[in-house]
């Protein structure tokens, strides 16, 4: 469970967060909004890089904000990038291992969690392939991978489908249903593809300048006339509808 | 007059006066640099580190137009300044364009290819020897007076108002002018710039000619100022000049020209203090270090930052690539390579020294000591992103460590090398520390100003000197009747010591190999790759930095230790400055990312000079020529080196052969 109270954050005059309070409760949740409405900068909250002017970051009742950035991960916090940041020079194997060899998880078990992660997202290449040979669809996989080894507890995807083609997309989608199931992690996504934050999330919140405006089961959320004003326009509004 | 009774750290005012007015006529000369560097920098992005050996080629021709042509004077002066006009403006027309979408670092690196080129064509082409001095003497050093007390000349005067009135008409230039606003805009982004319909290319192919001019004037003046026209010291003045920069931030011209006459004036007053005088030439690094601290004190987290550049970065994205679901070769991959290496090994170890002379075999033992050298600076920028321009000061220190250890204790070899490696670790990690919170550029000129300072200290300290004890000095003229340091009991004679060296430099190469294929390694290219999504991942991004900068300083210190005992006495003579430079080349060229690109470069800095020289009587100074040219060469067009190049163009030869016997046979068919 996330528990948002209060964020502010300004950059030197911008508020790109505006006091917004919400809760993560459990399962997959959706973050959606225009662009620039504050969903990456949030994210950048979460993960250290940007510091908030006011409020506090409760995450299964520790002080998130407490931590020292690379400590989160240790905790249990994972994210991907917008822009898919897998490291080209390893191989597929290391750059999942990179994540458990850092996470505290028992040394042991590596070789089998990085497997099993590997497998989860259905990625169909050799482990010991280096990333730098693979097209855009494997590597945002081996990015997911990275996600969800080494007891993740809370998953943050960040535009995960961008760029992808509809059938894999389609396929995310599957992947990241079944990441609370299987690894008992809260999943927060990003994304603008409306179609996948409505099969994935039970629970949507909206950003628009960096204001809460709606939040709630996804179906609602997505027919508030708020959010249709902010974000959705009509002919989308029909097509969810 | 009177004294005003104000004391200085124990010394009346009166009395330092002449050596502050002294000190304000150099750090004109470094201001005057400094701002020519600055200028360039903010129009191009480029730090141009061939500013000194630009000048100082200048200078030089000058000099020679003087002395065997019998050119006026005026004539040959202007020819030192169009000199510099016209070479900076030619690398910048040729060169700028192909580096202007790269990393600061590498457009920086790209101008210490011309450093290189232009200090191997002097010292090739006018070797300086024995007591033989050039002297370029402008006319206005003729004219004396006395100022505070201080004798000063109007070279000096000149250099002083000369920089004060090129700040200001730069300022001015920058501010009031079109191409002015265009330099500025440029500055801020290339590209958007170029959009708005301003002459990208004209306008940098400006400021080059108009720095480089400036960098003539430079030249002329310093050889006049100095004492007498050595094209070395000309040359690496351009790092005083840099510390002048820095304390600017690299911006502002009006504190580049305070921070230059600073430099001056601090390294002027330090004179009469005894204590601090012999060390009074570091100055100019101590000051620009601080500096660089000060700048760097709020950390910065880029978001979408990386360091250095991705191995393929200057080529197109590689499409994907079919063997990625391939699954055999892997195995037979691995065998080839350990079989290759363990060839190799059995080679070097016992069929070079038995057919080869002792010359031989004490070359190729300076090639296995420098190869480990190149595996630290492989390390930090091949695998961290960092780089450094220090890591002959490093292997400096671990020669002085071990040097001194062997006189001052009786620890047997192995622990000397143990000892020399963890003291030059924890120097490593200290120069390393300002790593943390700067960004590549400034971390690469801080280690250029901690090489600077080692320099100095050497110098000061009388390096190694062979006295007993640890802080020992001898006063003997003659060092040839000292001990020399002790080499491993089991390993005395040359080419048992070869074999020892070589077996040790092999585990310093596991060493490096082991933390490339483990948790440093992976921990480190994601480092290199992003810093953010590394503490995203869990990095210590810190702690990684400083292991790449410990290990990198371990290795080097190790290797300074087996080259102390290797020549036995070592002096400062062993260790010129621009060896840093040549060490960044050569490494570069024999591939960064690869542990056979340290072995190639550890040859091209012992193995090739020596081939050239004592075999075939050549001067080997041309080869800092051919080094410049490759180093170039290597930045635009293969990131990897040779390592990475020779056995992709024999690949390519191989299926070219292939095809064309494919097609003979086929066609006899």
């Amino acid at each position: 469970m996330i528990e948002v109270e209060n964020l502010t954050v300004r950059f030197a005059g911008v508020t790109p967060i505006d006091d917004v309070s919400v809760v993560f409760a459990s399962g997959t949740c959706g973050l959606i909004g225009p662009n620039g409405a504050g969903k990456t900068t949030f994210f950048n909250v979460l993960s250290g890089f940007v510091r908030p002017a006011a409020g506090s970051v409760r995450v299964f009742g520790e002080d998130l904000l407490r931590m020292a950035d690379y400590r989160r991960a240790r905790w249990g916090l994972r994210r991907t990038f917008q822009t898919e940041q897998a490291i080209e020079e390893l191989s597929v194997f290391d750059n999942v291992a990179l994540i458990h060899e850092h996470s505290g998880t028992k040394r042991s078990s590596r070789r089998a969690d990085v497997l099993k992660a590997i497998d989860f997202v259905g990625l169909d290449v050799r482990p010991s392939a280096k990333v730098r040979g693979l097209g855009a669809r494997e590597r945002r996989l081996v990015e997911v991978a990275r996600a969800v080894v080494g007891r993740p507890r809370v998953v943050l995807l960040d535009e995960p489908a961008a760029g992808l083609p509809d059938e894999e997309t389609i396929h995310l989608g599957e992947v990241i249903r079944r990441m609370p199931v299987e690894f008992e992690a809260l999943v927060v996504l990003v994304d603008h593809d409306m179609s996948l934050v409505s099969a994935c999330c039970e629970t949507t919140a909206v950003l628009d300048f960096g204001k809460l405006i709606a939040a709630g089961p996804t179906a609602d959320v997505l027919r508030d006339e708020n959010v249709m004003r902010a974000y959705l326009g009509t002919e989308e509004v029909e097509e969810v509808a | 007059m009177p004294s005003l009774g104000l004391t200085v750290f124990g010394l009346d005012w009166e009395f330092l006066k002449p050596y502050f007015v002294l000190g304000l006529a150099l750090g004109g000369v470094y201001a005057l640099s400094g701002v020519g560097l600055v200028v360039l920098y903010r129009a191009t992005g480029v730090v141009n580190v061939a500013f000194g050996a630009v000048g100082a080629a200048g200078a030089l021709i000058s000099y020679y137009l003087i002395e065997h042509t019998g050119t006026p004077d005026w004539l040959a002066f202007a020819a030192c300044v169009a000199f510099g006009g016209v070479v900076s403006l030619a690398y910048g027309v040729l060169f700028g364009p192909a580096f202007a979408a790269r990393d600061p670092l590498v457009k920086m690196m790209g101008t210490l290819g011309l450093a290189l080129v232009l200090l191997g064509l002097m010292a090739w082409r006018a070797p300086i020897g024995g007591a033989f001095a050039r002297f370029l003497t402008l006319p206005s050093s003729d004219h004396r007076f006395e100022l505070f007390g201080a004798v000063v000349n109007l070279t000096q005067v000149i250099a002083l108002a000369f920089a004060v009135a090129l700040t200001a008409g730069t300022t001015a230039f920058l501010r009031f002018t079109k191409l002015g606003t265009a330099m500025r805009a440029l500055a801020d982004d290339r590209e958007i710039t170029a959009t708005l319909g301003v002459p990208v290319r004209r306008v940098e192919a400006a400021a080059w000619l108009g720095s480089g001019l400036v960098c003539g004037a430079a030249g002329l003046l310093l050889a006049d100022l100095l004492t007498s026209l050595d094209y070395a010291a000309l040359t690496f003045l351009v790092i005083s000049a840099l510390a002048a920069a820095l304390i600017g931030s690299l911006r502002s011209l009006w504190v580049t020209l305070a921070g230059g006459l600073a430099i001056g004036v601090v390294q002027s007053v330090l004179t009469p203090y005894e204590s601090v005088a012999r060390y009074r030439a570091a100055t100019p690094f101590v000051l620009a270090i601080l500096a660089l601290l000060w700048l760097g004190r709020r950390r910065v987290v880029t978001i979408t930052g990386r360091l250095g550049e991705r191995v393929g970065e200057a080529r197109a994205r590689a499409a994907p690539d079919a063997s990625a679901r391939r699954t055999a070769g892997v195995e037979r991959g691995l065998i080839v390579r350990s079989s290759a290496i363990a060839a190799f090994l059995l080679v070097v170890l016992f069929v070079l020294p038995s057919s080869l002379g002792a010359d031989w075999v004490s070359t190729f033992t300076s090639v296995a000591i420098y190869s480990v050298v190149a595996v630290g600076l492989g390390i930090l920028y091949g695998r961290v992103g960092l780089i450094s321009l220090g890591q002959i000061g490093l292997l400096v220190i671990g020669t002085w460590a071990a040097t001194r250890l062997s006189y001052a204790t009786g620890l047997p070899f192995p622990l000397l090398l143990l000892a020399a490696g963890a003291i030059t670790c924890v120097i490593g990690i200290l120069v390393g520390l300002p790593a943390l919170r700067l960004s590549g550029l400034y971390l690469a000129l801080v280690t250029l100003m901690f090489a600077g300072a080692v320099t100095v200290v050497l110098r000061a300290i009388d390096f190694p000197n062979g006295g007993g004890g640890f802080f020992g000095r001898t006063t003997a003229v003659d060092l040839s009747g000292l001990e020399p340091v002790r080499r491993p009991s089991l390993a005395e004679g040359d080419t048992a010591y070869y074999r020892y060296v070589v077996v040790v430099c092999a585990l310093m190469f596991l060493l490096a190999l082991l933390h490339v294929a483990g948790k440093p390694g992976r921990a480190w290219a994601s480092i290199r790759e992003s810093e953010p999504a590394a503490l995203a991942a869990g990095v210590n991004v810190t702690l990684y930095k400083l292991w790449a900068f410990g290990l990198a300083s371990f290795v080097t210190g190790v290797a300074g230790c087996l080259l102390a005992a290797q020549v036995g006495q070592p002096t400062a003579q062993s260790f010129p400055t621009q060896d840093s430079l040549t060490l960044l080349a050569t490494v570069l060229i024999g591939g960064i990312y690869s542990l056979w690109g340290a072995v190639i470069a550890g040859c091209f800095i012992q193995l090739v000079p020596f081939v050239f020289q004592a075999q075939w009587g050549l001067n080997t100074n041309f080869l800092l020529v051919v080094f410049g040219v490759g180093l170039v060469q290597v930045l635009l067009t293969a990131p990897g080196g040779l390592a990475q190049q020779v056995p992709k163009d024999l690949g390519n030869l191989g299926r070219l052969v292939v095809r064309a016997f494919g097609g003979i046979s086929r066609r006899a068919a």
